[in-house]
């Protein structure tokens, strides 16, 4: 194209200087001069003609460039004014056309902060982020391997030698009561070890951060403060440097605050910093050397230049010969080391968020497709409306490219209209989803990033190119000749495609959606055994200096009056706190075997009486435990779970049968009862083998008990006053007291299924309206333009109900097909998201089948106004009107 | 008798092929002509220098150019003044007439030629 244009460049360059030549050589000739002399002096008098004529062919490029750009940009503000024209001519369409693309780019919008924040970026305010990275162990307890990212602090010393490691540090995430009595609350701290920010090279937004002098047991305990904390709690004022506050009894000072959305090396909130070494120094626990406390994350700087790999190796090598020298039969001295991104999503145990995350960005690049289909086939049904326009047009020498550039810049304009409203709802959506269903990440998503922006930017590009594609191929081809008759065939069939391709999608769509809702429903409706409604956990963190003994007092007055309380219908004390901990300990039938079940126990529940009652867990044979059980100087008694009697007694009733708990002199605990099976800490986890004992044969040793509590209406509502009756019934004796609805805890384990059914259930159900707004707009449309026919059938005595059957044909026809096409496409890709449900295949009939139904059913009713115009159409009028 | 055609001053040759543009659109060839006519072939232009003026002017806006059939019945390129050029010709010629006032002024009166 280019180099042809250049070549006519050259040629009229030549003509030119010909011209000139030839006219002169003529003058020349006619005064006398000899043909050959002739020429010459014309030469001459030009000049050399080789060196102007490259320069004339230079010049009259750059001219033609400069007036082709020009004739651009006046054909463009052209094509703009009478794209306006037209759009006001039809502000419906318009709307329509905005609002369709609107929704399939604000989905993508949202999916795309969603899947930037958990996927693609680091935490925020961590220089070269690139080169922090978390330590992970990998090690083979009981014949199951564990990836595992909580370390033992001699684990981690032992790393600080590595050279391959700039720095390694500690820290540890736990929460803790801020202030004490009614008004205290819990907030989320890090202990960290004194080289955590300086590694990590963020700068305080006030004040200053602490450092390694920080971090001495001896030291004072300082504290640096999140700014969202700063600005609520403490008023988001100056003079918050150097206040002083209450963490657990214990008296910090405000050093610094971090900057906005600083949140260390997770994604999630923390409230509060403190030095790792002064914080941890009352601890009475050996953590420093012993290494069976796993509590710590480990962060690792990379030296200059070293991979992940090769530190990996090094930090290996030094694991396995400082544990070899521990005498600990549990350790796997195959274990291993290894350095994975900070982003959860990158590094082992990968979160079934980051999938879903993943898998959302491709669902809602096919509800964008689905939008484009549906404005596409609009704009099609528009040319077919106006087809008169666009031949008279082209008989008037408009030529075709100038008629699809105007398509193309419409379809352009309307997207990024539909992208400008869509911004609202990225904001606002993105929001509500984080809200909903991430609601620990501590991510302000209402505020629009430049990348943000740039994607919807894009995406309004694409949507607008996607939408103009086959209505443009479709204006080149018009032939003015030939007329409308069969370009209007070509065009319906392409308009078919389109609404058969979104009923196709929107299968897929539902059919996912169905899918996660379906796993959704098993995984709520799963049978914990224990019933979490209407059940609170109430605990006691006691005032310092008071005595366990004298907590288990408190515990037990505060039991009795929970009780008396009309709302509680029952409660109960329980050593661990439910559906958290939970220990395990060595247990011995008489014949002296010790069976074991791997990870799924047995594991060993002290409980006080009426705990299963409480709890909602059926004794099955014998009895439960009693207060009568719960006394010092009455034999040992025991209650095991079905899972645990299945697994010791195969055989025979466990009941009347020993069990030796703990030590090797622990004497005979009989068993009374077989209680059913309960989840011990998962939602989805394999059976348990749970035993449970009277809370004074702990074995080891008592601790202050939680509670548990039935009450008579909404946890929620009810807690506020159950923790007033704690806190004065307890006392000066306790600093704080958290009732909790027992549903708290069960509902983070099922948020990435909310997630998975949440999402693709909207997104489903978009896609259907939109795929049926789609058919009906193209019925619509059909109907309207044979119009003529039906009123021709009708007077040739069509009934009504034939007419009605001659548009359904059509209509249900496009909708099979579609239906059809996507559940083969379902079918194929399913198993993409086979490993992200629960309990069911990918290929789930009743799913399948409700599906298919669901959209013929919305397929025939989007028919139907259309096949009713059809039946209603009266021969004469519409006659008459043609 | 005839005198050495004289070579043009520099920026001279704009002027010329405005002003011989102003009052009808010709060809390169057609303004050589004017041009030798109006000067009595006093003025040496290599045609080539010409033809790069015109194109030049062309880009710059001055002109603008259209092929047409010439009076032999061949196709020729035809440049005619924008309004842009009949701008720049109206300051260009006033600016030369002051500067060439100017240096006459400078100059004196011509010597008479001795009679004889």
């Amino acid at each position: 194209m280019r180099s042809r244009l250049r070549q006519e460049v050259a040629r009229d360059v030549d003509a030119e200087i010909a011209y000139h030549l030839d006219r002169t050589v003529a003058d020349l000739e006619s005064a006398g001069l000899e043909p050959d002399r002739a020429r010459a002096t014309a030469r001459r008098r030009f000049g050399r003609v080789s060196r102007y004529r490259r320069e004339l062919i230079r010049l009259s490029n750059i001219t033609r460039h400069r007036r082709q750009r020009r004739s651009h940009m006046v054909a463009i503000v052209e094509m703009l004014r009478s794209v306006r024209r037209r759009l006001f001519r039809s502000p419906g369409y318009a709307a329509a056309v905005v609002a369709i693309l609107a929704l399939g780019i604000g989905m993508n919008g949202v999916t795309f902060r969603l899947a930037d924040r958990i996927l693609l970026r680091p935490p925020a305010h961590i220089v070269d982020a690139d080169t922090v990275k978390r330590i992970w162990v990998h090690r083979e307890v009981h014949g199951t391997r564990y990836d595992m990212r909580a370390h033992a602090y001699a684990d981690l010393e032992d790393l600080f030698s590595a050279d391959s490691l700039d720095q390694v540090v500690a820290s540890a995430r736990r929460s803790a009561v801020l202030g004490r009595g009614a008004s205290a609350e819990r907030v989320i701290t890090v202990a960290a070890a004194g080289g955590y920010f300086p590694m990590l090279g963020t700068r305080p937004y006030r004040g200053r951060f602490f450092g390694p002098d920080d971090d001495r047991p001896d030291r004072e305990i300082v504290a640096v403060v999140s700014h969202a904390f700063w600005k609520g709690r403490l008023g988001g004022e100056a003079d918050a440097i150097g206040r002083r506050l209450e963490l657990d009894g214990r008296a910090v000072t405000v050093v610094g605050v971090a900057p906005a959305g600083f949140t260390g090396a997770e994604l999630q909130r923390v409230d509060v910093w403190l030095p790792l070494e002064p914080w941890s120094a009352v601890s009475e626990a050996p953590w420093r050397t012993h290494r069976g406390y796993y509590w710590l994350q480990g962060l690792a700087r990379l030296a200059p230049g070293v991979d992940a790999e090769s530190a990996g190796v090094e930090a290996t090598v030094l694991h396995r010969r400082a544990r070899g020298g521990q005498a600990d039969s549990r350790y796997d001295p195959e274990a291993e080391i290894s350095f994975a991104p900070l982003l959860a999503a990158h590094g082992p145990n990968r979160p079934p968020e980051a999938r879903i995350a993943l898998l959302l960005v491709g669902v809602a690049a096919i509800v964008l497709l689905i939008a484009c289909f549906n404005v596409a086939h609009l704009v099609l049904a528009r040319m077919t409306w106006r087809r008169h326009e666009y031949s008279l047009r082209l008989a008037l020498g408009i030529s075709r490219g100038r008629l699809a550039g105007e398509i193309l810049l419409e379809s352009l304009v309307l997207a990024f209209l539909g992208a400008t409203v869509s911004l609202i709802l990225v904001a606002w959506g993105s929001e509500l989803m984080r809200a909903l269903l991430l609601p620990r990440l501590a991510w302000s998503a209402s505020s629009l990033d430049p990348a943000g922006i740039a994607f919807v930017v894009s995406a309004a590009a694409f949507a607008g190119l996607a939408a103009a594609v086959l209505p443009m191929a479709r204006v080149l081809r018009l032939d003015p000749r030939i007329g409308s008759r069969v370009d209007r065939a070509a065009g319906s069939r392409a308009k078919r495609v389109l609404v058969a391709a979104q009923a196709a999608f929107s299968t897929v769509l539902l059919i996912g959606a169905g899918l996660f809702v379906r796993s959704l429903d098993r995984v709520t409706d799963l049978d914990l055994g224990f019933d979490p409604e209407r059940l609170v956990v109430v605990a006691m963190d006691l005032e310092n200096g008071v005595s366990t003994d004298e907590g288990i007092a408190v515990a037990d007055r505060v039991l009795d009056a929970l009780r008396s309380r009309p709302e509680v219908t029952r409660a109960a004390a329980v050593q661990h706190d439910p559906f958290r901990d939970s220990a395990s300990v060595s247990v011995r039938l008489a014949s002296g075997e010790a069976p074991r079940a791997d990870s799924r126990g047995p594991y060993f529940e002290p409980v006080g009486a009426e705990y299963f009652e409480t709890m909602g867990l059926e004794v099955l044979r014998g009895r439960g435990l009693e207060s009568r059980d719960d006394r010092v100087g009455v034999e040992p008694v025991v209650v095991v779970n079905q899972a645990m009697a299945a697994f010791f007694w195969p055989t025979g009733d466990a009941i009347g049968e020993c069990l030796f708990i703990g030590d090797d002199d622990a004497p005979c605990s009989r068993v009374i009862g077989v209680v059913e099976n309960a989840h011990r800490q998962q939602v989805i986890e394999e059976r348990q083998l749970l035993y449970y004992v009277p809370l004074v044969h702990a074995a080891f040793g008592r601790e202050v008990p939680k509670i548990v509590a039935r009450v008579d209406g909404d946890p929620e509502a009810l807690a506020a006053s159950l923790r007033a009756e704690v806190l004065e019934v307890a006392g000066a004796r306790i600093r704080f007291a958290a009732v909790d609805p027992m549903a708290d805890r069960v509902a983070p384990q099922l948020r990435s299924w909310r997630l998975g059914a949440t999402l693709f259930g909207t997104m489903g159900i978009l896609a259907l309206v939109v795929a049926a707004l789609g058919l009906y707009t193209a019925l619509a449309f059909d109907v309207a333009t044979r119009w003529h026919e039906i009123g021709v059938r009708s007077a040739l005595g069509a009934t009504a109900r034939q007419l009605v059957a001659l548009v359904l044909r059509r209509g249900a026809g496009l909708a099979l097909v579609g239906v059809a096409c996507g559940l083969v496409i379902a079918f194929v890709t399913g198993v993409w998201i086979d490993d992200l449900l629960y309990d069911m295949t990918s290929r789930d009939p009743v799913t399948f089948l409700g599906v298919s139904t669901l959209l013929v059913v919305t397929g025939l009713f989007a028919c139907w106004l259309p096949a009713r115009r059809a039946s209603a159409a009266d021969p004469a009028t519409v006659l008459r009107s043609d | 008798m005839s005198e050495a055609p004289l070579s043009l001053v520099q920026g001279t040759l704009d002027l010329l092929v405005l002003r011989a543009l102003e009052s009808e659109s010709r060809h390169g060839y057609g303004v050589t002509e004017w041009l030798r006519r109006r000067s009595g072939g006093a003025l040496s232009i290599e045609e080539g220098a010409l033809y790069t003026c015109l194109h030049r002017m062309e880009r710059r806006g001055w002109l603008a150019a259209t092929w047409g059939l010439s009076e032999n019945k061949r196709r020729a390129k035809f440049y005619r003044l924008t309004a842009a050029g009949r701008r720049q010709l109206d300051a260009e010629s006033h600016r030369f007439r002051r500067y060439c006032a100017a240096v006459f002024d400078v100059l004196g009166p011509a010597p008479q030629p001795e009679a004889g």
